[in-house]
């Protein structure tokens, strides 16, 4: 199950890929507020570009009377954020990575790929239709063992 | 008499003044409503090269990107071979659709034996073809002057 833990503000808007813009909008601007880096707000934005995007496009498959979910928390330390989608899910595992042999040269499946990269942590819930993500604004040390994870 | 000439011509001149602000705001509108409709590329030509440079700063929106899709897909079309060099210079902000993008448009250059080019990638741009490797499949070049170099050999 993907935690939600110091979760405090919720939207949940159309599952249609333009409302993307107001979720954006009123995360990043939380983010400025806290005083995150550019790095961060890139970081933040890119993965709620693809998040919200699977979760319209794959888990939602494009159904305008199904929702997305959004909760988030942003502190001095931390963002979090979990993405849920009305789905029947998937399993992470079953994606297989864009770098590699013909996926190199699919136009598709780099969403995933990105997101665990510019998180901190990414986790998905068992039904695979929720998806839970960090960022640090400091990056924690190596053996607070922190990593980019899938469950 | 003089005066009535004078009011008269006083008049025209209003209407002269009135008519071209109605048709400059008439332009300023009409060019509002096209770039509504269609996301902004330019195209320009240098030697052998074909030059389509994207002129928004955030590319995001999917009816955005199929549409710079099919203006790009045209020009390819149009073209016998074509040396296409994708200038990002004005791009701050992109998702993983625009990189299906230019997996389709490199595809369609390549069936065709053109060849596509590249440039002007900002660093954190840059950053998102390093983390998806597809530095090693794009040729890409610091700027459209290496770019027209790049692509000038024989293809």
């Amino acid at each position: 199950m993907a935690s939600k833990a110091s979760i405090n503000s919720s939207i949940v808007v159309d599952s249609k890929s333009s409302a993307v813009v107001e979720v954006c909008k009123e995360i990043l601007a939380k983010l400025e507020e806290h005083n995150f880096d550019k790095d961060d707000t890139f970081a933040v934005h890119l993965t709620l570009e693809e998040a919200f995007l699977n979760a319209v496009k794959h888990g939602n498959k494009n159904d305008p009377t199904k929702k997305v979910k959004i909760d988030y928390s942003v502190t001095s330390e931390k963002v979090e954020i979990t993405i849920t989608d009305e789905g029947a899910g998937f399993e992470p595992e079953s994606v297989d990575d864009p770098r590699f042999g013909t996926g190199l040269y699919e136009p598709g499946g780099r969403g995933l790929l990105l997101m665990n990269s510019y998180m901190d942590i990414v986790k998905y819930n068992e039904e695979g239709n929720s998806v839970y993500m960090v960022r640090y604004k400091e990056k924690p040390t190596l053996s607070e063992g922190h990593n980019q994870t899938q469950v | 008499m003089l005066t009535t000439q004078i009011a008269q011509h006083a008049k025209d001149l209003t209407s002269v003044v009135l008519g071209r602000r109605i048709r400059s705001k008439f332009c300023f509108v009409r060019k509002l409503s096209m770039a509504a409709i269609k996301p902004s590329i330019s195209v320009e030509y240098a030697g052998n090269a074909t030059i389509m440079r994207f002129t928004d700063e955030k590319i995001l929106e999917e009816k955005d990107i199929q549409a710079l899709q099919e203006s790009i897909m045209s020009v390819i079309e149009q073209a016998e071979r074509i040396n296409l060099i994708l200038d990002f210079g004005n791009v701050r902000f992109l998702s993983s659709a625009v990189l299906g993008l230019l997996i389709r448009v490199s595809k369609r250059i390549y069936e065709r034996d053109g060849q596509l080019g590249l440039c002007n990638i900002n660093p954190k741009i840059y950053e998102i073809f390093k983390i998806t490797r597809l530095t090693k499949t794009f040729d890409i070049y610091n700027d459209i002057e290496s770019a027209t170099e790049g692509l000038s050999g024989p293809n």
